[in-house]
């Protein structure tokens, strides 16, 4: 998806929602208490359920706290391309979409160094 | 905390802490996100930095993101968001803070580094009504 234009759009989806639903799997799964507690204060705010699953791993992983720094930081953005290429319509550029990709490994590479999951 | 009082902790944190460092901010209607770009990259990716950018992920998530379906991120130039038109600019303005026995001592050797105004911008500035509708031109506060 990532080598053909037509489908930048899609891979971009599929980046953010892939670690989306990685956070939500950690939160669900290590941090019940705070996964039941936003589940009833909110209907699914992503923006919320990100800040708790970073918070909590920032609060667990306190050495590896700049790298969870980083995963938001980029998260975030994954989130607001997202946003922008479904939404609005924007192209999403090689460049672009490399730097996808480049998200893609951190992320990857530091929930497994993190959480070991 | 309104989101406002945390964009200004914000702006007021990186110039205290990093008074090298550019700040270009915007919000994007689109994702709902309060953008703040700090450069130079080297400052962004440095230790210090990333434990700043810690702390102000607390406090948002303790004080803001509970009261608010908008978001808050920080960039910068190796980013792969980038800043279209920013709603407001902040440089810092080296000036040659050596006295007149700066250039002997740069003749014997001392290196002589530059050292930046204090001079922290009136929020008034920050929150003034052009900032928030004009979006075609940059503001400098530093001017």
């Amino acid at each position: 998806m990532t080598e053909n234009a037509d489908f930048h759009t899609a891979a971009v989806h599929c980046a953010y929602y892939s670690c989306y639903q990685k956070l939500i799997f950690i939160l669900k799964e290590h941090y019940t208490d705070r996964y039941a507690a936003l589940n009833e204060r909110t209907s699914g705010s992503h923006n919320l359920f990100i800040g708790e699953c970073v918070g909590c791993l920032t609060r667990t992983f306190k050495k590896k706290a700049r790298d969870i720094t980083k995963v938001n930081r980029q998260l975030k953005q994954l989130k607001a391309i997202r946003q922008m290429s479904d939404y609005e319509d924007e192209k999403v550029s090689t460049d672009d979409i490399e730097k996808v990709r480049q998200y893609l490994e951190a992320f990857r590479r530091i929930i497994k160094e993190t959480t070991d999951l | 905390m309104s989101i406002r009082t945390f964009l200004e902790k914000v702006y007021q944190g990186v110039i205290k802490n990093f008074p090298d460092a550019s700040i270009s901010y915007k919000y994007d209607e689109c994702s709902r996100t309060h953008f703040v770009k700090v450069t130079p990259q080297h400052i962004y990716e440095s230790d210090a930095f990333l434990d700043f950018e810690t702390g102000l992920n607390e406090l948002w998530l303790a004080e803001v993101a509970h009261t608010t379906e908008e978001d808050f991120c920080v960039v910068s130039t190796d980013s792969l968001v980038q800043l279209q038109q920013p709603q407001l600019v902040y440089i810092p303005e080296p000036i040659q803070a050596f006295s007149a026995s700066g250039d002997e001592l740069e003749q014997e050797g001392y290196k002589i580094s530059y050292s930046l105004i204090e001079r922290t911008p009136e929020f008034e500035d920050f929150t003034s009504p052009e900032f928030q509708t004009n979006t075609s031109e940059q503001y400098s506060l530093a001017a």
